[in-house]
């Protein structure tokens, strides 16, 4: 036993040894100031259609330069990112949900290649020098799905790309396909604050905006919205879990028991995969009487030369287009119109609901992030509005008290802090 | 194990009356067992039954039990997504080294602790107990910049070292030893053993059941290991198995049909170590150390 | 004592030496890990909370107004008080149900234990996030098959999503059915290291094996018992990556316990300083916990 254990010890004091060594060569990784780099780091997350990898990859046969995949779960990246800078150990060019001003200061002046290709003016904000440091990498719209073979047994009625219907009549006849064919729900909705603004702005609503004396507040028209919002969370139109505890509502769409879904053009390549029970279909969204959609976005930011050359080389014509082909995204230059191999109508009426939509509020959530950020705000990843909407639909407050919760929250979520 | 099959060889199945014998002894400890195995093992049951049904069928109503159609689509999906042999490696290496680290630590501090009654034994104990208690998404942000300051970040041993550490390692072995009559160190002392020997020639080796049950916590412990190697590897070539799993949880959407199934592959190597160590686990030879 | 008195005296300081010097060596290397790794982060941290700290190199000293903010947030109380609530329902089902489970497949009348052990113990290789998967799926409200087979038996599909209790009832027998198998194998561990010889003389003595349990098992593996407790109380604060993926604390923010809240704030909401004063509170408290654990384990004559 003992010589046994002797050679344990043994084996466990070269173990240690041996990761001593590679403690010592594990660190130094490369400058990130080089502009002539034969490798760059990429960091992301959430490929789609593994767009980010093809993109990649071609970037190494065009140009010779090796990538470097950093693929990071979606729910860490913004930690891991501001970790990496801690440690002066940032990517060449990363794709982000939100700048953050651990690291702004490092970021490449990317102005010269967002006029060069056309950035979509909407989604482009200069920092207070005036510069662009980030370009959308690309872009997603709120929008409905109909599980249209719902509507067709049920004999009722959709609007096409060019007619309009109301959130009464929409809710009519999401109740008329449950009693024709016995649908476990009329609707769901992703319980988002994202989802939940383009709600807000089909109701007249301008949303969350800066008033005067510098504080945030919803107008009267958000009250009329949440209250409808409230009268259709009842557990028969629309299923309480889903926001009261995040019941994954994509799930419930594909089970083929709920009539409609209030999501976005995300979605489009995962149904295309994963529903065959029966046939669904993009349409345009209620208006009551707004016309509108809320814009996603995430950003592409080059903290180095090199990834700024990179930069350059993606936003061309060619490369962008065939990378949101790839990846079934929605192009955010200006004149792109690609071919999407799958589901090319939703696709296009997704950019014709953009083109439509209230022009005022279309990308207003995510500039106004935007805008903080580059002000040097930390912005926590969920904004008020969420939380306070879960506590009104579930009972725990009414609907003024909502409101002047969020607005509270929101002036203190949108106080630039220096 | 052994000892149960060998019981039912060894009774005679000469009469009904034998045979209802052997019912009555065993039947009602046996049923006991099932039952509840059968309510612990279902969810995994499910998980695995789920795996094999497509992507349509994962949320059609009605819902199956079985799979209506048996598909390994998924299994092929995420084998191609995922490099599983090089996460599994990775995870190996950092899971062993940890594991054969932590062991060594807890076995020497967990018998110093339960042996030797000091006041500045008993403080570094409840000092121990103290880390256990701050979970590691608490204090992670002090943490990594600790790492970072000595120079681990970027590095294997950044994973690593921070790990071997673990309150419930020493206190498993403080328990253990607990348990061990000082006598057997009186004993030895009367035989000119010194206190380290006494600790490798004697104490050691009857732990053994403590070290192979710490082996495994450990090991799953590191093999589910998530936040920390994210954190610390800028390299996503030497990321660890749950990183890359979780990938397949996006902004807005969970492929289910293909994070099912890569769930179940991800389980498969704990599951068979589990397997190949659980029978060391049995510790006949600690009633030997007792009795000899 | 004894002994120790009856002993020549010229041995006794030679012996005293070698009984620091041999403890000192053997816990040396977990003083330092531990000194780096927990005593230097925890410094940091209780420094942060004294501050508006964000992640930003530029921040301020803000005195104790993080600790008087958490004195009256009321969302910190309530996740505090939730995972008491969670420690009380599920240690004791935890301990009762791994204890049953160790002396069943322990137990040689039992057929099948070896492969039933290795299904025990599945559960707890799962990882918590896939944990929180599973359960979420089980009890789906519209399609999870626990309502299919209520229905099934002709009852009404329960609200185990939007009803904070049923939902809090999820959560617990998903902590259980995780952390099971953990303490199943410390429990034989401890089992198997009871004395045979113990048994035999009990069972001379005519003791059923229900008084042979009570009276020698129980005693036999309290300080694993204790361990147990102590380990399934620190687990159950520290539970977090299955909350997360279970519910989100849901429905609303009724069964948010009190990680979850620290790491919310922290990093979604980037309040480091805060959520660091959060987290001395916290750790104030596990210290209380655990020391009236301690003396509580100590008066019963444990260690």
């Amino acid at each position: 036993m003992s010589r046994k254990l002797q050679r344990v010890t043994a084996a466990g004091l070269a173990l240690v040894s041996a990761f001593a060594l590679v403690a010592c060569g594990g660190s130094g990784s490369g400058d990130a100031s080089r502009d002539d780099a034969k490798e760059i780091t990429l960091t992301f997350s959430d490929d789609q259609n593994d767009a980010y990898k093809t993109i990649a990859k071609q970037y190494t046969k065009d140009t010779g330069v090796k990538v470097n995949i950093m693929e990071v779960p979606y729910a860490d990246l913004s930690t891991k990112i501001a970790n990496a800078a801690k440690a002066n150990d940032l990517p060449d060019v990363a794709r982000v949900p939100q700048v953050n001003p651990v690291w702004t200061d490092q970021l490449e002046d990317l102005t010269g290649i967002a006029e060069k290709h056309g950035a979509m003016k909407n989604l482009i904000k200069r920092n207070p020098e005036g510069k662009i440091l980030t370009i959308a990498s690309d872009m997603t719209a709120v929008g409905l799905f109909l599980n249209t073979s719902l509507f067709d047994k049920a004999g009722v009625a959709y609007p096409d790309p060019n007619g309009s219907w109301t959130w009464e009549e929409f809710i009519d006849a999401v109740k008329k396909v449950q009693a024709a064919t016995g649908a476990k729900y009329g609707m769901v909705m992703d319980a988002s604050s994202h989802r939940e603004r383009s709600f807000l702005y089909q109701f007249g609503s301008k949303g969350v905006q800066q008033k005067s004396d510098g504080t945030w507040a919803l107008d009267d028209k958000a009250k009329t919205a949440l209250e409808f919002l409230k009268s259709i969370d009842d557990d028969r139109v629309m299923p309480k879990s889903v926001w009261a505890s995040n019941e994954d509502p994509s799930a419930l769409f594909k089970s083929g028991q709920v009539a409609a879904y209030y999501s976005g053009n995300w979605q489009i390549a995962d149904f295309n995969k994963s529903i065959t029970s029966f046939k669904w279909k993009s349409v345009i969204m209620p208006a009551s009487p707004t016309r509108a959609t809320n814009v996603g976005t995430n950003y592409m930011v080059a903290l180095s030369g090199s990834g700024k050359k990179f930069l350059d080389w993606f936003y061309s014509r060619k490369n962008y287009t065939a990378f949101c082909v790839q990846g079934n995204y929605l192009p955010a230059l200006n004149g792109i119109t690609p071919k999407y191999a799958n589901h090319q109508e939703d696709m296009q009426l997704y950019m014709d609901e953009i083109k439509k939509s209230d022009q005022a509020v279309l990308s207003h959530q995510v500039m106004t992030q935007l805008d903080l950020a580059l002000k040097g705000s930390v912005l926590p990843s969920q904004d008020p509005m969420k939380e306070e909407t879960v506590k009104y639909l579930s009972g725990e407050q009414d609907v003024d008290a909502t409101i002047k919760n969020m607005n509270k929250l929101f002036t203190k979520y949108y106080k630039v802090e220096k | 194990m052994s000892s149960a099959i060998s019981q039912a060889k060894d009774a005679p199945v000469r009469s009904s009356n034998s045979v209802w014998a052997r019912i009555k002894a065993h039947g009602p400890a046996t049923i006991m067992l099932w039952f509840l195995v059968i309510c612990f093992a279902f969810p995994v049951f499910w998980l695995i039954l789920s795996s094999f049904k497509g992507a349509d069928e994962l949320f059609a109503v009605p819902m199956s039990f079985f799979p209506r159609k048996w598909t390994t689509a998924g299994y092929a999906e995420a084998w191609s997504r995922i490099d599983f042999a090089r996460y599994f490696g990775n995870t190996a290496v950092v899971a062993i080294i940890t594991t054969v680290l932590t062991v060594m630590v807890s076995a020497m501090t967990g018998y110093a602790l339960a042996k030797y009654d000091y006041w500045w034994t008993r403080l570094f104990f409840i000092g121990i107990l103290l880390t256990t208690m701050l979970p590691t998404e608490v204090i992670m942000s002090p943490s990594f910049i600790v790492v970072r300051d000595i120079g681990l970040y970027n590095s294997l041993a950044g994973i690593i070292v921070p790990s071997i550490i673990t309150a419930t390692g020493i206190f498993m072995f403080r328990q253990y030893f607990l348990t061990v009559p000082d006598e057997m160190m009186q004993a030895a002392r009367v035989d000119g053993c010194s206190e380290m020997q006494i600790f490798l020639r004697i104490m050691l080796p009857i732990s053994k059941p403590c070290i192979v049950t710490l082996a495994i916590f450990s090991f799953q412990w590191r093999w589910n290991d998530y936040i920390w190697p994210l954190l610390i590897l800028n390299d996503s070539k030497r990321f660890t198995l749950q990183v890359a799993l979780r990938t397949l949880v996006g902004a807005e959407k969970i492929d289910w049909s293909v994070l099912l199934p890569a769930s179940v592959i991800s389980m498969i190597p704990l599951v068979l170590i589990f397997m190949f160590c659980q029978k060391y686990i049995v510790g006949s030879d600690v009633d030997a150390a007792f009795k000899g | 004592m004894a002994k120790t008195k009856g002993r020549p005296k010229e041995q006794h300081p030679n012996r005293l030496k070698r009984q620091i010097a041999a403890p000192l060596i053997l816990i040396a290397p977990a003083i330092v890990l531990y000194l780096i790794f927990f005593i230097w982060p925890a410094a940091i941290g209780f420094f942060y909370s004294f501050t508006n700290y964000k992640g930003l190199s530029k921040y301020k000293i803000v005195g104790l107004s993080n600790y008087s903010a958490l004195l009256a947030d009321h969302d910190f109380w309530s996740s505090l008080l939730r995972t008491f609530e969670y420690i009380i329902c599920s240690v004791p089902l935890n301990v009762c149900l791994s204890l049953l489970a160790a002396v069943l497949v322990t137990n040689r009348k039992a057929i099948g234990r070896t492969l039933a052990r290795t299904l025990f113990f599945i559960p707890w290789l799962v990882s918590p996030i896939i944990t929180g998967l599973i359960w979420r799926w089980m009890f789906g409200e519209g399609f999870g098959i626990v309502n299919q087979v209520i229905q099934g038996f002709g009852g009404h599909p329960l609200r185990w999503a939007t009803d904070s209790n049923l939902a809090f009832v999820v959560l617990v027998l998903a902590g259980v059915w995780a952390g099971m198998a953990f303490n199943m194998l410390l429990f034989i561990t401890a089992l198997e290291n009871v004395q045979q010889s113990l048994y035999e003389a009990a069972s001379l003595d005519g003791a059923n094996a229900w008084q042979r349990f009570v009276h020698i098992t129980l005693p036999g593996i309290a300080p694993t018992t204790f361990m147990v407790v102590l380990l399934g109380t620190i687990g159950g604060i520290k539970e977090f990556a299955m909350v997360q993926s279970l519910n989100g604390g849901g429905p609303g923010t009724s069964n948010r316990l009190v990680v979850q809240y620290i790491y919310e704030t922290g990093f979604s909401n980037s309040r480091i300083g805060y959520a660091s004063a959060a987290s001395m509170v916290l750790l104030v408290i596990l210290v209380i916990v655990s020391l009236i654990q301690m003396w509580l384990n100590r008066r019963n004559g444990g260690r």
